[in-house]
C-alpha cells in the first residue's frame, strides 16, 4: 500500500509512459481510485500532459530575428536614458523659434537633413508649443522634436508617438520635461514614407499599461 | 546572479537599469513563446516576427514600468505582446484570429480562442524556462515520442536520470500551468 504524500510525487508516473513498471502503476492506480486529492491532482497532471501535446514544440526564432532583437539592447541605450543624459547636458536656451511649416532639406546643426518641419498644436488643458523636424540622419529616417511650456510631471511622464492614425501608434519612449519646462529630443523614427502621418506627445500615468492615455500634451500631422 | 538563474521579474528589474545579458536572456525564453503567439494570433511568420521585434523593443524600453507587485512578468509580457500584434495586424492588415467573427456556435469563439492562446503561450513560455536538460527530456518525449529509454539511449544518460527529469520537469510545468490559469 501506497501512502498519500509517496503517491503524490508519483502521479506523473501514471501520465507519461515508461516511468513506472507496471507493478509500480498498478499500486498507485489503487491508492489515486481511493484518494480523492490524488484524483483531482492527476486529473490536472492530465489536463497539463494534453496542453503540452497540443502546444507543439516552442519555435526557435530566426538568427536574424535573434541578431535584430539583441541589437535593440546591444550598443543601442534605451531611448529613455539617452534622453535622460542629453536632457542634463543641455544648456537653457537652446533654439526655441519660429519655425517655417515647412522646409525641405534645410541641413540643420547635428546633420539632420530635414525634409518636413511641422509646428505642434496643444492638446486640451495644455500649454505645449513647439515644433517637430523629419528627416534623415545618417540616411536613418530621424525626427527631432522641440517642445516648450511643459510642466515638470511629479509622477508618469511623457510619451512620444509616431502614428498612422490616432488608433495606431508605435511608441518612441518616454520622457520628463527639463527643468526649464522643454522637452528636446532628437530620434531614429519611421515617417511619411511608411505611412506614418504624424507624432502624438502624450502624458502617461505610472500605471504599468503600455498603451496610450487620451491625454494628449500636444500632436503635430505629417504635411 | 547569474541571468540565466534570474526569475523573469528579476530579468526586467535588470533591463530597466540597461542591462543586454539580462535581455538576451529573456530573448533566449520568452522569443519562440512570443512568435508562437505571434504566429497563432496572426498566422503568419513574417508578421509573428514583428511581434516578436515589436513586443522586445517595447519591454527594452518599458521595463522601468513593470510592478512585480501588481502580477507577474509573463503577464505583463503577455499583454504588450497582444497589443504588438494588434499594432501589426494594423500594419500589415491582417485580421486576427481572434477578431474574425464566427458563426454562433460554430467553432470556438474569439474568448475561447483567446483563452487558448494565453494558455499554450504559458505552456511555451513554461517549457523555455525550464533548465536545459529537463527541457531536452520534455520535448524528445512529447515532439519526437521518443520512450524514457530511447530517451536514455539517445542522451547516453542512465534512464533513472532521464526518469527523475521528467517528474520535475512535469512537477514545474504543472506549477507554472496553474500560475497562469490565475491570470484569468
Ligand atoms: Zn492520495
Amino acid at each position: 500500500m501506497i501512502e498519500h504524500e509517496e503517491a503524490r510525487l508519483q502521479l506523473a508516473d501514471l501520465v507519461v509512459a515508461g516511468l513506472a513498471d507496471a507493478t509500480r502503476i498498478d499500486a498507485l492506480r489503487s491508492h489515486v481510485a481511493a484518494c480523492a486529492a490524488c484524483r483531482s491532482e492527476l486529473a490536472d497532471l492530465e489536463l497539463l500532459d494534453q496542453t503540452i501535446r497540443d502546444a507543439g514544440p516552442v519555435p526557435a526564432p530566426s538568427p536574424d530575428l535573434s541578431r535584430r532583437v539583441l541589437a535593440i539592447a546591444a550598443g543601442h541605450p534605451p531611448v529613455r536614458t539617452r534622453m535622460r543624459r542629453a536632457t542634463a547636458a543641455r544648456a537653457i536656451g537652446a533654439l526655441v523659434g519660429v519655425v517655417a511649416l515647412v522646409v525641405l532639406s534645410l541641413r540643420v546643426g547635428g546633420g539632420l537633413q530635414v525634409s518636413q518641419t511641422v509646428r505642434f498644436a496643444a492638446g486640451q488643458g495644455w500649454h505645449a508649443a513647439g515644433s517637430v523636424e523629419y528627416g534623415k540622419l545618417d540616411g536613418v529616417p530621424t525626427v527631432h522634436l522641440h517642445l516648450s511650456n511643459l510642466p515638470r510631471l511629479r509622477s508618469g511622464y511623457y510619451e512620444i508617438w509616431v502614428a498612422r492614425s490616432p488608433s495606431e501608434r508605435l511608441s518612441l519612449g518616454v520622457y520628463d520635461a527639463s527643468a526649464a519646462g522643454t522637452l528636446d529630443v532628437t530620434l531614429p523614427a519611421p515617417g511619411g514614407d511608411e505611412g506614418y502621418k504624424g507624432i502624438w506627445v502624450t502624458s502617461e500615468p505610472e500605471d504599468n499599461n503600455p498603451m496610450w492615455s487620451n491625454d494628449t500634451v500636444a500632436a503635430a500631422r505629417l504635411a | 546572479m547569474r541571468a540565466d538563474d534570474a526569475t523573469n521579474e528579476e530579468l526586467l528589474q535588470r533591463i530597466a537599469t540597461d542591462d543586454p545579458e539580462a535581455f538576451g536572456e529573456l530573448w533566449r525564453r520568452l522569443g519562440g513563446p512570443i512568435m508562437a503567439l505571434g504566429r497563432r494570433i496572426l498566422d503568419d511568420t513574417a508578421a509573428a516576427e514583428d511581434v516578436a521585434q515589436e513586443t522586445f523593443t517595447t519591454i527594452w524600453r518599458a521595463a522601468g514600468t513593470f510592478d512585480s507587485e501588481r502580477g507577474a512578468a509573463l503577464s505583463w509580457i503577455y499583454t504588450i505582446a497582444r497589443n504588438a500584434a494588434r499594432d501589426v495586424a494594423r500594419r500589415r492588415r491582417i485580421v486576427p484570429v481572434d477578431d474574425v467573427p464566427e458563426e454562433r456556435d460554430a467553432g470556438p469563439q474569439p474568448d475561447e480562442l483567446a483563452a487558448l492562446a494565453l494558455t499554450r503561450y504559458g505552456i511555451h513560455a513554461a517549457v523555455a524556462g525550464l533548465g536545459l536538460k529537463e527541457r531536452q527530456v520534455i520535448e524528445l518525449a512529447y515532439y519526437e515520442g521518443l520512450s524514457q529509454s530511447e530517451i536514455a539511449h539517445r542522451l547516453a544518460t542512465p534512464l533513472g536520470t532521464v526518469k527523475t527529469r521528467t517528474r520535475n520537469a512535469l512537477a514545474t510545468l504543472a506549477d507554472q500551468l496553474g500560475t497562469v490559469e490565475e491570470w484569468r
